[in-house]
């Protein structure tokens, strides 16, 4: 692929990931209402609040850091955005295909967060040092059964003579599902319910907004936060949004429709690329949307408890039932 | 360049030129921002809920960032606590244990 195609290739995923990640957050947040009740905001508040922060002041706190303060953000979106180049897209391989992997992409979805919490913490907020203090501990929670969930289908696929294993286009293009026998099926299905628990953590979106919480800790992390610096982080969230429901997708549900339908070229990637963005909807609406309108928030206990005993209980059960599946099955 | 591992790859250059990129589209959205703000007046203040933040600041110290932690694995902890008598004994013992364990484990695998 030459470096002008591959230049087009990422114009077009990140102007199309905006416009799609716009289009999610409105959806979200419509859904949500809807669910309880309410009529909901149009389509495009998201885009309106983008706009609205850029015409507020940003503040920078007297007992801020101001360049940490100011580099958060900064942070948070470029290696959300960077992230949405490393994600396979339908039948396409990512735009950085041969450039970074699985565990890349596990680090720049961790980033953001740590970002956020640099920036609280480098506020100078009590309140901020309190939400950057419960996002650290929530990630010390979460990541232990995503980092299982992740390795667990990888090491599966080089067991199975499938490589390189860690690499996202060969993991979407060999669905395990079809690989595995009973046992390992059972443990896929683990591992994916794990994952999808940890979604709306990764995300800070209730029950897991316990960095933020408003009524308790009035915004946390983001107290302080004002104008354009707030706008980056919303972007990073519309972004982080979509790479975390197309890790998802790519590591459970990569299946698409042009094959079983017979449809080839170019007619069969447009239909595989939209299948895909009905995937994503599905794992954002059913993980993130019926999650936050059906729980409340939960104490920081209760979500450390919640990851660390039955979260990465039932990711070490569906690895290890990977390996008893490999066992049984053979290599 | 790619540094890879047999299973796994990345290359950090196109990862820092693609994050350089990325960094200008920030800067671009940046730029459209409103960048002022009433420098030495109350909007500098953190905000406290109407407070006022004390002369020392308002830190909250670093061991809080484990109250989560220390509280959902509670009853864990306070066993592991108990095990930690005091007496160097007791260490060593702890250590031979283990130790025997590892070598069993290792001898059987």
């Amino acid at each position: 692929m030459s470096g002008l195609n591959a230049l087009w290739q990422a114009i077009l995923v990140l102007v199309g990931g905006g416009v799609v990640g716009f289009l999610y957050k409105g959806l979200d947040r419509k859904l949500a209402a809807r669910l309880q009740g309410r009529i909901g905001p149009p389509l495009r508040q998201p885009v309106l609040d983008v706009i609205k922060l850029l015409l507020k002041e940003n503040i920078v706190p007297r007992t801020a850091i101001p360049w940490l303060f100011q580099a958060a953000p900064f942070l948070a979106f470029i290696t959300a955005v960077t992230a949405l180049l490393y994600l396979p897209i339908g039948s396409l391989a990512p735009v950085l295909h041969g450039y970074g992997d699985l565990v890349l992409l596990l680090y720049l979805l961790a980033i953001p967060a740590l970002a956020m919490a640099m920036g609280g913490f480098a506020s100078g907020s009590p309140y901020a040092v309190v939400g950057a203090q419960r996002e650290i501990v929530m990630m010390m929670s979460y990541e232990f059964p995503l980092a299982i969930a992740a390795v667990g289908i990888a090491w599966r696929l080089a067991t199975l003579g499938i490589g390189p294993s860690f690499s996202l286009a060969t993991i979407a293009a060999n669905p395990l599902w079809g690989l595995v026998g009973p046992l390992g099926w059972i443990g896929l299905l683990f591992l994916f319910v794990a994952l999808l628990a940890v979604t709306p953590a990764e995300l800070s979106k209730i029950p897991f907004d316990i960095p933020e919480a408003e009524t308790e800790i009035a915004g946390g992390l983001f107290v302080e936060y004002s104008g354009v610096n707030l706008a980056l982080f919303y972007l990073a969230d519309v972004i982080k949004t979509l790479v975390i429901a197309g890790l998802v997708v790519a590591l459970f549900i990569p299946y698409g429709l042009a094959v079983p339908l017979g449809i080839t070229g170019v007619g069969g990637q447009v239909l595989d690329i939209l299948f895909f963005l009905v995937k994503l909807f599905g794992v954002v609406f059913f993980a993130v949307t019926v999650v936050r309108v059906a729980f409340a928030r939960l104490k920081v206990d209760q979500v450390v408890r919640l990851y660390l005993l039955p979260t990465t209980l039932l990711a070490l059960a569906g690895l290890l039932l990977l390996v008893l599946d490999k066992v049984v099955m053979g290599g | 360049m790619r540094i890879g591992s047999g299973e796994g790859f990345w290359g950090p250059i196109v990862w820092v030129i693609l994050a350089l990129g990325i960094l200008a589209m920030g800067f671009a959205v940046w730029l459209q921002g409103r960048r002022t703000y009433k420098r030495g007046t109350e909007q500098e203040e953190p905000f406290l809920s109407g407070e006022k933040l004390s002369k020392g600041g308002g830190a909250v110290a670093g061991i809080h960032l484990y109250w989560g932690f220390a509280e959902a694995l509670r009853p864990l902890l306070s066993r592991l606590v108990a095990f930690h008598s005091g007496f160097v004994g007791d260490y060593v013992g702890w250590l031979l244990v283990v130790l025997v364990v590892s070598l069993l484990v290792v001898m059987l695998s």
